[in-house]
């Protein structure tokens, strides 16, 4: 997939992710390279920059009968916002496109 | 590299920027210490993560951290290395106007030489082989001196250069901090 495209849906699909449940780090990056071919610098970049907009929340949780510990991720409520904001514009952009290949023009709405 | 190398790494390279340096660094433990947790070995969490340096643009670059400017040396500290570089001037000048005297001295004497060279065939009694031995050590011993003379001199007069640009920028800076 073309670099710029995944560049620009990343984060919604992170975001997307979240929304359904918690994620511990590795986990999500499993996740998304199942489909997407995606450094994990990038994924966790995406996340602590998330986390820093105050979208994403974490915490650390210990494994049961290990002494292993893993940092989960969830979305906190401004993080559901965003989700919903970036979803319409995605739904438009999709739309967008759709009519250029298409279409191979665009309607005044 | 081992996970502690690794992160000395980063913090290394992170350490010249202002912002939360300690959160990032703790983070990022955590991040490969769930890696490894998961079985990777450390190879494989640098081929995925990047190497220490390359982390360290991508952070620097996601979060627009901002360069630390260089440290400027405490006044008194300025002011003790003036006091000593005027007390160590006064050999260094003396030397200095020496060596200038011996220059001159060694001008006149290849010049001396490069006459001398030519003076020599003009003497009926000196033989061929005189004239010819006489002839090329004058002219080589003083070209020879002047090439090494006018190296010396070269760095002796950038080092010179140096010295007197370090003294006015510590002055200025001294008299700009009063």
């Amino acid at each position: 997939m073309a670099t710029q495209l995944k560049k620009g849906t990343l984060e919604l699909c992170v975001i997307a992710l979240l929304s359904h449940r918690e994620w511990y780090g590795y986990e999500l990056t499993q996740e998304l390279n199942k489909e997407l071919v995606v450094k994990d610098a990038t994924i966790y970049l995406i996340l602590q920059r998330l986390e820093k907009a105050g979208f994403v929340h974490s915490y650390i949780k210990q494994i049961e009968q290990t002494t292993k510990m893993r940092k989960y991720y969830l979305l906190s409520e401004e993080g559901k916002i965003k989700l919903q904001e970036l979803t319409t514009e995605w739904e438009s952009l999709k739309s967008i496109v759709a009519q250029c290949i298409t279409q191979g023009g665009l309607k005044n709405e | 590299m081992s996970k502690y190398d690794y992160i000395y790494r980063l913090r290394m390279n992170l350490s010249q920027y202002h912002g939360n340096i300690d959160e990032i660094i703790k983070n990022y433990e955590t991040i490969i210490d769930e890696m490894l947790d998961e079985g990777l070995s450390m190879e494989q969490i640098i081929q995925r993560l990047g190497s220490p340096a390359v982390l360290a643009d991508e952070i620097i670059d996601e979060f627009k951290l901002s360069y630390r400017k260089k440290t400027e040396t405490p006044k008194w500290t300025s002011i003790i290395l003036l006091i000593c570089a005027i007390v160590f001037a006064f050999p260094i000048i003396t030397i200095i106007i020496t060596l200038l005297g011996s220059i001159f001295g060694t001008i006149i004497g290849a010049i001396g030489g490069v006459f001398s060279s030519f003076i020599i065939w003009g003497i009926p009694e000196a033989s061929l082989l005189t004239k010819l031995t006489v002839s090329i050590t004058s002219l080589a011993s003083s070209i020879s001196a002047l090439i090494i003379w006018y190296f010396l001199m070269y760095w002796i007069i950038k080092l010179c250069l140096k010295f007197v640009g370090w003294l006015k920028h510590t002055i200025t800076n001294l008299l700009g901090g009063l």
